[in-house]
C-alpha cells in the first residue's frame, strides 16, 4: 500500500504542503515519535489510528479503520473514499489518488492532514467549555416556581370556581339544591375508604375551600357549597338558613321588641357558625345575650327584665311557680279564673339571689298543694312502717325518671302510694276498696256495697232491722217492706261509711275534704283543665264531700329550659332538694341559685363547669313569632307587604303558624 | 485572563500568619445581617409575637378562635402583608437602584419577621387544619420558613467553608491550573510509555462534573466517569501501574513527576468537588425556598379570594 | 536623487487638526501653501482611533473658528467632511512627505522631506503633535501595507498571524494584547528581553512557554516580500547564519520613537524648562522663538481638536497680516469683567501688579491661565472652601481678604496677593480649613489641571507654591501657634523627599536626625516583634513620624514605610531640637501628642492578630485610598449581587470585580476603586473628564474621549474601557421568562471589545443616587461594605 501525506497549509506558517509518501502495510498515525504520520497532539494515544486499504466484495476499493479509543478497546470500521476522519484536533481527508494526484502509478490513498485547531485554540475551548459548564451550573427556579404557582390558582382557584359558577345559571330553587345535593351527598366517599381511594375520587371542587368539616346536621349536603353560599362574594344569607329552618321561633314575641336593630339586623351566621365539625353550629358565648340582658332597660324601655349581666355574680335566683288558691269570691269576682288555683306571679316571690349555697329551710317558700305529704317522714333514715314492716323509702321510690333526662313520670296513687296507703272502707271487709281519684265513685262503691249487704241478709249490726240481721238462702226474695227497710238501713249505713271514709279516715290523711254544698250541680264527668302541666279535678257535686285538687308541678322554673336532672344523676337528689327536712307538702324544694353556683360558673370564671347562658335559656323561644318573619318595619317600609302589616296590626295574631 | 494588576504576593507580615486565621478585622466593620441596625427586625418580631400571642389569649370570640374573628382578621391580614413584603424581597434584591432601604436590612427583616410569621399565620390559623386550600396555604408557609431556615444556617456557615476550600485561588485559576496539570501529565506519561499514556488519558478524557445538584450536594461534582470507580481509584491505578515497572534514570524520575503531578491534579479536583459541594449546600434550600414562595403566594390568593367568595 | 524644489509662502507641516485647518485656511485665503503629511493619509492621529468612535467636540463653550466643521460625531463622518472639504478648497497636500530638516534661508525656511523633495517657505507653521517620530524599519520591503508602526485596539484584529518586531515594554504589551484573537511572533533582537520592566518580562516569558507566543531570538529583520495575497507579508529573518520565513498578515514595528522635542530644539526653538513634558515659548500668536516659525496644536499645549482647528485658522490670519482677536478673546473679557481697568490688556497688568505668584507667567500663559480660572467676587462671610471637603481649586486674593477656620478654631487672615487652596490640591487630602470670604474680596478660582500644567511649565510660578505649602505644612502640623519667624530656620532646613510605596523612610535603630512630616501619601509605622513587622500606626496627610526620638534623644524606635507613593517634608533633627529648646510651649505640646502615641503604640503592638491584617490592607494599596470595598468572605454568600448592583446602575457594565483582587484569611479586596487621594487616573486625562466630588468620589464625566489613559495609569486596573448598555433589562420579563438578567452585561466580551463606543468607566460610588453605592445597599448578608482607611484603621485601634 501506498500512501501519500499530505499537510494542509497551517494558518500559523504558510509553507508550502509538504508531502511525503509512506509505503507499507498499514499507516500508523498517533502521537508517537514512532508512527508513520505524527500527528502532535497529546489528546490522542500514541497510535490512535491505522488504516489499510481494502477490497469490499464488490471489488470497490476502501479504507479500513483501526481506531484505538482511550479505554483501550479498538474499533474497525471501513470508510469510503473521498470520506473524512477526525483524530484529536486534526482532521484526516482520504482522497481517492486519481483526485488529487495528477496520474501517479501506484498510489492507493493520499491523506491530507488538516488541522481544525491549534494547541492553543484547543486549550482555550476546553477552558471555556469548563467555564460555561460551571457558570451553568445554577439551576433555574423560575419553571418550577412559576409552574407551581399556575398549578396552584388553576386547581385551587380557577377550576372550583369554574365548576361552581362556570355554568352561569341563577341561584338554584331550594328544590334543586336539595336534589343536587342529594345526588352529590351520593357520590361521596365513603369515610372509611382509604387516602388513596379518596384521593382518585379528588376531583377539583369546591370542597377544598372549606375551613372545616361541616356540622353533623349540615353534612348530608357539604358537597355543595352552593347549598348555604349562594352568590360570591355576597355572606351567607338568612334565607338560605330558612330555607330549611323556616318555623325556628323567634326570640320575642313583642312585635315592638321585634321591631329593635338588634333583632331587625341580627343574621343567623352572627351565633350560627358552620364548618366547626362536631362541635356544632351553636354559638357558645354570653355576650350576645348580656349586649341587651345586661341593661335591657336602656335597650328595651317597654319590656320588664331583669338585668343580668352574667351567671357568676349578677343573675337573679330562682322564681319558682307556687300554686296560690283561689277563693270563691276571687272566682266569682273574675270569670277567666276558672281553676281553684292560679299561678302567682313569679316576680312577686323573689329569691336572694346572693342567698348561701346551702340549702334553705322547705320552709322558706309555701305554694297551696293541697296535698299532705310530710316528705321528711317518708325518707326518715329510720324507715317508715309499712304492710310489710318498716321499709327506708329513697326519693328514687316514688321519683322514677321517665327516661328523657329531664324530667319524672307523674306519681301515682296506684302504684307509689296504695301499698300503704290502702282505700278500704268496712273493716270487716278489708278488701273493698274504693276507687282513687273520683269522689262520685267511691259514693257509689259504697253506697253499692251496704245496699249488696243489707239485701243479702246476715249481718251482724246492732242497729240493723231484723231482716237484715237474719241469714237468707239465695235466691230468697226480700218481702218488699222488708227490702225498704233494709235499703234505708243501708242509705244510714253508707252515710256514715261515707263520711268517715272522706272526712275522718282515708281521703282526709292525704287530701284537703270539704263538704259539698248542698246543690250539686252537673256535670258529672270530672272537669279537666290544664295550666301548665298542673292537673286539676272538678269536684263532684254529686258527691257530699269533695276533695280539693291537687297543685302539682313538673316544671317550677319557665324561664330556662327543663333542668337536666339526668345529667345531674351522680348527685345525690337530697344534695339539692332539702326533702328529709320538709315535714309539709306545701314546701317548694327548689333550690337556690347558690347551689347551682358551687359548680357552675361563666366561662373564664374560676368555676368547675363552665356554663354559657343558651346551657339553661334557649334562644328561639317565641311562641307565635317565626325567624322568617322577623324585621316587620324594616318589611314595611320597603312596601306594602301584607303580612307585614299584618303583623304590626295583629301584634301576637299569628298564632296560626305556631308549631310547637 | 485575569487583568488584576493587585500585586498577589501579600507583604512578609502576612506571610509568617498562620493560615486560615479570620481576621478580626471585620469585627465593626463587617455587620451581618442578622444583628442589622441593632437587632432591630429580631426586636420587632418579638414584639409582634408577644402582641399576637397576647391578642390571642385574651381573645374569645363567639364561635370560638378561628380566622373569621375580627382578631383572624387581623392576624391574617398581617400575615398577608408580611408574606408580601418578605417575597418582594425578591424583587428588592434586584431593584438595583432602589433607595428603599439597604438589601441587608430588608434581608435582616426577612429572616426575623419570617419567623414572627410562623406563629402569625399559626394564631390566625387558630390551629384548626384540614384537608382545605386552607392548611395548605400554612403548610407551604411553613415549609417556606424552614428552608429559610436552613438558608440562614447554611449562609453563615459555608461562605467561611467556601474561602478556606479556595485558599486564595479562584475557581477560573483553578480551571487553567488543572488544564496545565493535564497538559503536563500527558506529556510525561507518553514519554514513560503507551499504556500509561492511555491509562492518564482515559482518566483525563472521563474527567467530567456533573450537572445533578444531587451530585453537587454530595460532594461528587467532579467525577471521573470511568468503569470503576472514582478519580481517587484511577490515581491508584496509574500508581500501582507506575510503581510495577523497575525504573531508572529520567524514566524513574518522570515517573516520580508524574505520580506527583497526578496527586496534585486530584487534590486540584478534590478542592474543584469541594468547593462546588459548598456552593451547592449553601444554594440548595432556595431550590425549595423561591418555588414554595410562589406556590405559597398561589395558595394564599386562593385562600384569601375563597374565604371572600364564600364568606 | 536631486529631489524637486517647490517654493511657497507656507509650509505647514503636519495634517492634524491644527495642520489641516491652517491649510484649509491658507487655501481659503488664496495664500500659497504646501501641507507635508508624513504619513499616507491625512490626520493620521485620528484616522486611527477605533472605528465608529465617537468624537466629542469640547470645550463646548468655545466657538469654532475654522474652515472645517467640526461638531460631535463619529471618526468616518468628520473624517469624510474634512477630506471632501479639503478637496474643495483645494488644499495642496503631499502626503508621505516627513519633514527631515528645516533649515534657515535668509528669512525663508528649507524643508527636506523624506526621498529628497525639498520646500522653500517663507512661513512655517509646524503642527506634528506630540506623537513623536517613530522609528521605522529600513530594511527593504519596508513599504509593505502590512507593515505598521502602531497597535491602537489589539481587539481589532483576530484570526490573523501578527508579528511583532521589537521587544521594548510598548512592543511586548502589544505582542500580548494580541494573543488573544491572534497568533502571535515576536522578533527579539536580542537573547533575552532586557528592556521590559518585571511585569512585562514574567507575562511574555509565560506565553512563549505555554505557546501562545512564538518568539524568535537573536533575530533580525532582512527583508519584507509581497505575501500570497495582496495583505498578506512574507518576512524573513536573519537567525544566526540561516534564514527564517514568517507568511503573516501582519507586521506591527515598534522599535522607539524620537520624541518631537529634539527635532523641534533643532530648529532652534526655545523650551523653557528642560522638563520633558514641557511645551515651547511661543508668542501670543503662537510665533516661537524662531520668526517664522509658528507652532500650532498638541506641541503648543493644546490637545483638543477644537483648540487646534482654531489655531490653525488663527495663525494663517497672523501670516496673512491679520490682528487677529484670539477666539477666546471674548470669553477673556467675560472673565475679567469684574477686575479694574479699561480694557484686557490693562486687567491684566492690574493682576500682574497685585498678584507676584503671576509674575513669572507669559502673557499667553496668563491669559490660558485665566480663561481656565474663574473671578470671584463672593459677598463678606460667604463660604469659599469648606473644611473636610474633597475639593482641589486653587485660589489667589486679588482683593481684599479671606479668613481661614481650622478645626482647631484657630482663625487666620489671608490679604491680597496671596493665595490658599494649595494645600489640599497637592496632598490630595480633603481641606482643612473652612475658608470665608471677608470685605471686599475678589478671587481667582483655578482648576487643579490648570494649575499643575503651570507648575509643571513655569518654574517660577512652582516654586512659590511649593514653598507655601512647605511654611504652611509645617506650621499646621508642628507648630501651630509659633510665630513664623522663629520656625523659619525649620522651613530653610526642611526638603521634600518623594517615596514609593514600600519605600522606607527611617529604620528602627536608624540614627534619630531628622523627622518626616507626611505631605502626600501615607506612612506606616511598625516595629518588630517576635521576629516580624508589626504595624502599630498610619499616618495619613499631615502627620508627622520620626518626631518621637528626637524629643527623646535615642534612636528611632520604629520603621516607616510609605503606604503609597507620596512626599514627606524632611526636617533636620538639629534644627527642630533647636526649636524645641527655644520654644517650651511647643516642646510640651509635642510631649503630649508623643505621650499618646506611646500608650497607642503599646496598645496596638498587644495584638499581633491585627498588625498582618494592616500590612495586608497596605500592601493592597489602600495606603492612599479614601474608600475602599472590603467583604468579608465569611459573610459572602458569592452572589455577585454588588456586581450586578452596580453593572445595572452603570449602563449594564459593572465597575468592580468581587472574584478578583487578594485575600487574606477572610478578609477580601475585590477589584474596585478606591478613590485614592491622589488619583493615578487623573494624572493625564486630556479633556479633564476625571473630576472629584466634594465628597470625594472620584468620576468620569460625559466629556471623556475615550483615550484609555485612566486605564493605563490605574494602577488597580479598576478602570475599563465599556460601552453603556442603552437598555435596562426588565425585571418583570426576566423573573416571568428568562432572558437577559438586570445586572449582567448585555454584550458578550468580545462584542464588548469589538465595540467602537467605549468610553472609561469606573465607579463613581453611586453618587447619582442617594444612600451610598449600590454595591454595598445590595448585599444582602452586610459582607460588603465601603470604609475609609481611618474607619477601618480605627475599628482596628490602630489610629
Amino acid at each position: 500500500m501506498k500512501v501519500l501525506i499530505r499537510h494542509q497549509v497551517t494558518p500559523t506558517l504558510r509553507k508550502p504542503p509538504a508531502e511525503t509518501l509512506f509505503e507499507g502495510e498499514r499507516l500508523r498515525i498517533g502521537h508517537g515519535a514512532d508512527q508513520d504520520l505524527v500527528l502532535a497532539d497529546l489528546r490522542i494515544p500514541a497510535t490512535a489510528l491505522s488504516l489499510r486499504t481494502v477490497t469490499d466484495g464488490r471489488g470497490a476499493r476502501q479504507v479500513e479503520i483501526l481506531r484505538v479509543r482511550a479505554d483501550g478497546t479498538v474499533e474497525t470500521r471501513v470508510h469510503a473514499f473521498d470520506s473524512t476522519v477526525d483524530c484529536g484536533r486534526h482532521r484526516l481527508h482520504l482522497l481517492r489518488p486519481a483526485k488529487a494526484v495528477p496520474a501517479e502509478a501506484g498510489i492507493d490513498l493520499v491523506v491530507e492532514v488538516q488541522e481544525l485547531r491549534t494547541a492553543r485554540d484547543d486549550r482555550a475551548r476546553r477552558l471555556d467549555a469548563l467555564r460555561e459548564r460551571l457558570g451553568r451550573i445554577g439551576h433555574s427556579r423560575r419553571v418550577v416556581s412559576i409552574g407551581l404557582f399556575a398549578a396552584i390558582v388553576l386547581i385551587s382557584l380557577l377550576l372550583p370556581a369554574w365548576l361552581r359558577f362556570g355554568d352561569g345559571q341563577p341561584p338554584r330553587s331550594p328544590e334543586q339544591l336539595e336534589a343536587a345535593a342529594r345526588q352529590l351527598s351520593g357520590a361521596a366517599v365513603p369515610p372509611e375508604a382509604g387516602l388513596a381511594a379518596r384521593l382518585v375520587r379528588w376531583r377539583p371542587d369546591d370542597r377544598q375551600w372549606q375551613p372545616g368539616p361541616s356540622s353533623p346536621s349540615h353534612a348530608w349536603f357539604e358537597r355543595d357549597c352552593g347549598q348555604c353560599h349562594e352568590q360570591p362574594f355576597v355572606q351567607v344569607e338568612d334565607r338560605s338558613c330558612l330555607r330549611c329552618h323556616e318555623t325556628t321561633a323567634h326570640h320575642v314575641e313583642a312585635r315592638e321588641q321585634l321591631d329593635q336593630a338588634e333583632f331587625r339586623e341580627a343574621h343567623c351566621t352572627d351565633c350560627h357558625h358552620e364548618h366547626r365539625g362536631a362541635a356544632g353550629m351553636a354559638a357558645r358565648q354570653d355576650q350576645r345575650c348580656t349586649d341587651c340582658h345586661a341593661e335591657p332597660g336602656t335597650r328595651f324601655g317597654t319590656a320588664k327584665m331583669t338585668p343580668v349581666a352574667n351567671f357568676s355574680f349578677s343573675h337573679p335566683g330562682f322564681t319558682p311557680q307556687i300554686a296560690r288558691r283561689v277563693s270563691a269570691e276571687q272566682q266569682a269576682a273574675d270569670p277567666a279564673i276558672k281553676a281553684a288555683f292560679r299561678w302567682i306571679d313569679p316576680e312577686a316571690l323573689p329569691i336572694d339571689p346572693k342567698a348561701p349555697a346551702a340549702l334553705p329551710s322547705p320552709k322558706v317558700l309555701q305554694s297551696d298543694s293541697h296535698l299532705k305529704y310530710p316528705h321528711d317522714l317518708h325518707v326518715a333514715q329510720a324507715g317508715i312502717k309499712g304492710p310489710n314492716g318498716t321499709q327506708v323509702l329513697t326519693c328514687e321510690n316514688c321519683h322514677e325518671a321517665d327516661g328523657s333526662g329531664i324530667g319524672f313520670r307523674p306519681i301515682r296513687m296506684e302504684t307509689h302510694c296504695a301499698e300503704c296507703h290502702r282505700l278500704d272502707f268496712e273493716p270487716n271487709d278489708p278488701s273493698r276498696v274504693v276507687p282513687h281519684g273520683n269522689e262520685a265513685a267511691v259514693v257509689d262503691t259504697i253506697r253499692d256495697y251496704y245496699a249488696r249487704v243489707a239485701l243479702g241478709g246476715g249481718v251482724m249490726a246492732a242497729d240493723a232491722p231484723t231482716a237484715v240481721q237474719l241469714r237468707r238462702r239465695p235466691g230468697e226474695a226480700l218481702a218488699s217492706n222488708d227490702a225498704m227497710a233494709a235499703l234505708a238501713w243501708a242509705d244510714r249505713r253508707s252515710r256514715l261509711v261515707i263520711d268517715e271514709t272522706f272526712d275522718k279516715r282515708t281521703c282526709r290523711y292525704c287530701h284537703t275534704v270539704e263538704r259539698t254544698p248542698d246543690m250539686p250541680t252537673p256535670p258529672r264527668s270530672p272537669d279537666l283543665a290544664t295550666r301548665g302541666a298542673v292537673l286539676t279535678l272538678a269536684p263532684m257535686t254529686i258527691s257530699p264531700w269533695r276533695i280539693r285538687p291537687l297543685a302539682l308541678t313538673t316544671q317550677r322554673l319557665t324561664q330556662a329550659s327543663p333542668f337536666p336532672h339526668g345529667r345531674h344523676a351522680t348527685d345525690d337528689c337530697t344534695s339539692c332538694h332539702a326533702a328529709p327536712q320538709s315535714s309539709s307538702g306545701d314546701d317548694v324544694l327548689t333550690p337556690p341559685i347558690g347551689r347551682c353556683r358551687e359548680c357552675h360558673g361563666d366561662r373564664g370564671s374560676p368555676a368547675r363547669v363552665q356554663t354559657v347562658c343558651t346551657d339553661c335559656h334557649g334562644f328561639h323561644t317565641a311562641k307565635n313569632a317565626l325567624m322568617k318573619d322577623r324585621a316587620p318595619a324594616a318589611a314595611a317600609s320597603s312596601g306594602p307587604d301584607p303580612h307585614a302589616a299584618a303583623g304590626v296590626a295583629g301584634g301576637a295574631g299569628r298564632a296560626s303558624v305556631f308549631h310547637r | 485572563m485575569s487583568t488584576s494588576t493587585v500585586s498577589p504576593s501579600p507583604p512578609s507580615g502576612v506571610a509568617a500568619a498562620p493560615a486560615g486565621t479570620p481576621p478580626s478585622l471585620s469585627r465593626g466593620v463587617h455587620d451581618g445581617f442578622l444583628g442589622h441596625a441593632d437587632f432591630r427586625w429580631l426586636k420587632l418580631a418579638l414584639l409582634l409575637c408577644a402582641a399576637s400571642t397576647l391578642a390571642y389569649w385574651r381573645h374569645a370570640p363567639v364561635a370560638g378562635a378561628n380566622g373569621g374573628t375580627w382578631l383572624g382578621y387581623t392576624l391574617g391580614g398581617i400575615g398577608t402583608a408580611l408574606i408580601l413584603a418578605l417575597s418582594a424581597l425578591g424583587i428588592r434584591r434586584r431593584r438595583y437602584s432602589s433607595r428603599l432601604g439597604t438589601v441587608r436590612g430588608w434581608t435582616s427583616a426577612h429572616v426575623w419577621l419570617g419567623l414572627a410569621l410562623v406563629l402569625v399565620g399559626t394564631l390566625h390559623s387558630a390551629f384548626e387544619f384540614g384537608w382545605n386550600i386552607h392548611t395548605l396555604a400554612w403548610l407551604l408557609m411553613l415549609l417556606v420558613v424552614l428552608s429559610g431556615l436552613y438558608g440562614v444556617v447554611a449562609y453563615s456557615r459555608y461562605p467561611a467553608l467556601i474561602t478556606a476550600n479556595r485558599a486564595g485561588k479562584s475557581r477560573d485559576q483553578w480551571l487553567i491550573d488543572l488544564d496545565e496539570a493535564d497538559e503536563r501529565v500527558l506529556s510525561l506519561a507518553s514519554a514513560v510509555d503507551r499504556e500509561t499514556h492511555l491509562l492518564v488519558l482515559r482518566a483525563i478524557e472521563a474527567t467530567a462534573i456533573s450537572n445533578r445538584m444531587r451530585d453537587h450536594l454530595r460532594g461528587r461534582a467532579v467525577q471521573v466517569r470511568a468503569a470503576n470507580g472514582g478519580a481517587g481509584t484511577m490515581l491508584e491505578r496509574i500508581t500501582a501501574q507506575l510503581a510495577t515497572g523497575r525504573r531508572t534514570g529520567d524514566d524513574a524520575r518522570r515517573v516520580a513527576e508524574l505520580i506527583d503531578l497526578l496527586a496534585r491534579r486530584h487534590s486540584l479536583l478534590t478542592r474543584l468537588g469541594r468547593d462546588l459541594a459548598f456552593h451547592a449546600r449553601m444554594r440548595v434550600w432556595l431550590m425549595l425556598h423561591v418555588p414554595m414562595t410562589l406556590a405559597l403566594l398561589a395558595a394564599l390568593t386562593g385562600h384569601i379570594v375563597s374565604v371572600f367568595l364564600y364568606w | 536623487m536631486a529631489g524637486a524644489i517647490v517654493s511657497v509662502d507656507v509650509a505647514i507641516v503636519g495634517s492634524g487638526p491644527a495642520g489641516l485647518s491652517a491649510a484649509a485656511r491658507a487655501a481659503e485665503r488664496g495664500l500659497s501653501h504646501l501641507l507635508l503629511e508624513a504619513e499616507p493619509r491625512l490626520s493620521n492621529t485620528i484616522y486611527r482611533y477605533q472605528r465608529g468612535k465617537q468624537v466629542m467636540a469640547e470645550p463646548k463653550s468655545l466657538p469654532l473658528r475654522s474652515p472645517l466643521s467640526f461638531a460631535d460625531g463619529i471618526r468616518e463622518a468628520i473624517l469624510d467632511g474634512w477630506s471632501a472639504r479639503i478637496a474643495d478648497l483645494g488644499v495642496q497636500v503631499r502626503l508621505d512627505a516627513a519633514v527631515q530638516a528645516i533649515t534657515r534661508e535668509g528669512d525663508d525656511f528649507r524643508l527636506t522631506v523624506a526621498g529628497g523633495d525639498q520646500v522653500l517657505a517663507r512661513k512655517v507653521v509646524l503642527a506634528i503633535g506630540l506623537q513623536g517620530n517613530l522609528n521605522r524599519l529600513t530594511c527593504p520591503g519596508a513599504e509593505h501595507p502590512a507593515l505598521q508602526y502602531q497597535l491602537d485596539d489589539p481587539d481589532e484584529y483576530s484570526g490573523e498571524t501578527i508579528v511583532v518586531v521589537g521587544v521594548g515594554n510598548a512592543g511586548l504589551e502589544n505582542a500580548l494584547a494580541l494573543t488573544a484573537q491572534n497568533r502571535v511572533v515576536i522578533v527579539n533582537e536580542f537573547d533575552d528581553f532586557r528592556f521590559a520592566n518585571s511585569t512585562n518580562e514574567g507575562r511574555i516569558v509565560a506565553a512563549i512557554r505555554d505557546g501562545s507566543v512564538v518568539c524568535h531570538y537573536s533575530a533580525r529583520v532582512l527583508r519584507i516580500e509581497p505575501g500570497a495575497s495582496a495583505q498578506t507579508a512574507r518576512l524573513v529573518l536573519g537567525v544566526g547564519h540561516s534564514e527564517v520565513v514568517i507568511d503573516c498578515d501582519r507586521i506591527i514595528a515598534r522599535i522607539g520613537a524620537t520624541p518631537p522635542r529634539a527635532f523641534v530644539e533643532r530648529l532652534g526653538v526655545v523650551f523653557p524648562t528642560p522638563d520633558r513634558n514641557a511645551l515651547p515659548t511661543l508668542s501670543p500668536q503662537y510665533e516661537s522663538s524662531v520668526p517664522g516659525l509658528y507652532i500650532v496644536g498638541a506641541l503648543a499645549g493644546f490637545p483638543l481638536i477644537k483648540q487646534a482647528l482654531n489655531q490653525g485658522f488663527d495663525v494663517i490670519e497672523t501670516i496673512a497680516g491679520v490682528n487677529v482677536e484670539p477666539v477666546d478673546q471674548p470669553m477673556l473679557r467675560e472673565r475679567l469683567a469684574l477686575l479694574p481697568g479699561d480694557d484686557i490688556d490693562d486687567r491684566l497688568d492690574h493682576l500682574w501688579r497685585r498678584l507676584p505668584l503671576l509674575a513669572a507667567l507669559t502673557r499667553l500663559q496668563l491669559r490660558e491661565f485665566l480663561l481656565e480660572s474663574a473671578v470671584l467676587a463672593p459677598k463678606p462671610g460667604t463660604v469659599v472652601i469648606t473644611r473636610n471637603d474633597y475639593d482641589d481649586r486653587f485660589y489667589l486674593i486679588v482683593d481684599g481678604a479671606i479668613e481661614s477656620e481650622h478645626a482647631s478654631g484657630k482663625r487666620t487672615r489671608l490679604n491680597a496677593g496671596e493665595f490658599f487652596g494649595e494645600m489640599a490640591l497637592l496632598s490630595g487630602r480633603r481641606r482643612a480649613a473652612t475658608v470665608r470670604a471677608a470685605e471686599g474680596c475678589l478671587l481667582i478660582e483655578t482648576p487643579r489641571r490648570t494649575l499643575l500644567r503651570l507648575m509643571a511649565q513655569v518654574p517660577g510660578f512652582r516654586q512659590p507654591v511649593e514653598s507655601t505649602f512647605l511654611r504652611r505644612m509645617i506650621q499646621t502640623t508642628l507648630a501651630p501657634q509659633v510665630t513664623l519667624s522663629s520656625i523659619q530656620p525649620l522651613i530653610e532646613s526642611a526638603s521634600v523627599q518623594r517615596w514609593q510605596t514600600g519605600d522606607c523612610l527611617f529604620r528602627e535603630g536608624d540614627a534619630a536626625d531628622c523627622l518626616h512630616i507626611i505631605s502626600k501619601g501615607s506612612v506606616t509605622v511598625s516595629r518588630r516583634i517576635d521576629g516580624h513587622d508589626a504595624t502599630l500606626s498610619y499616618a495619613p496627610v499631615g502627620e508627622f513620624v520620626g518626631g518621637l526620638a528626637l524629643l527623646s534623644e535615642t534612636a528611632q524606635t520604629v520603621t516607616a514605610h510609605a503606604a503609597a507613593p507620596g512626599e514627606t517634608i524632611r526636617i533636620d533633627g538639629r534644627t527642630f531640637k533647636a526649636l524645641l529648646a527655644a520654644e517650651p510651649a511647643l516642646r510640651e505640646r509635642l510631649t503630649d501628642i508623643y505621650k499618646a502615641r506611646i500608650s497607642a503604640n503599646y496598645a496596638a503592638s498587644q495584638q499581633h492578630d491585627r498588625s498582618p491584617v494592616v500590612g495586608f490592607l497596605m500592601a493592597q494599596g489602600l495606603g492612599e485610598a479614601t474608600d475602599a470595598l472590603l467583604i468579608d468572605e465569611s459573610l459572602c454568600t458569592r452572589c455577585d449581587q454588588c456586581e450586578k448592583a452596580c453593572a445595572d446602575t452603570h449602563g449594564g457594565v459593572s465597575r468592580l470585580k468581587r472574584e478578583a483582587g487578594a485575600r487574606f484569611g477572610t478578609l477580601h479586596v475585590p477589584t474596585s476603586c478606591r478613590h485614592c487621594e491622589s488619583p493615578h487616573c487623573m494624572k493625564d486625562c486630556p479633556p479633564d473628564a476625571i473630576r472629584r466630588n466634594p465628597k470625594g468620589e472620584v468620576f468620569i464625566t460625559d466629556a471623556c474621549i475615550g483615550c484609555g489613559n485612566c486605564e493605563r495609569n490605574c494602577p488597580y486596573g479598576v478602570i475599563q474601557m465599556a460601552e453603556a448598555a442603552v437598555e435596562r433589562p426588565s425585571l418583570w420579563r426576566w423573573m416571568m421568562f428568562g432572558g437577559r438578567e438586570p445586572g449582567l452585561p448585555a454584550k458578550s466580551p468580545a462584542k464588548v471589545a469589538a465595540s467602537a463606543n467605549k468610553k472609561a468607566v469606573k465607579c463613581d460610588m453611586c453618587m447619582a443616587l442617594s444612600g451610598g453605592p449600590a454595591c454595598v445597599r445590595a448585599c444582602p448578608t452586610g459582607a460588603a461594605v465601603r470604609a475609609s482607611p481611618e474607619t477601618f484603621l480605627r475599628v482596628s485601634s490602630l489610629t
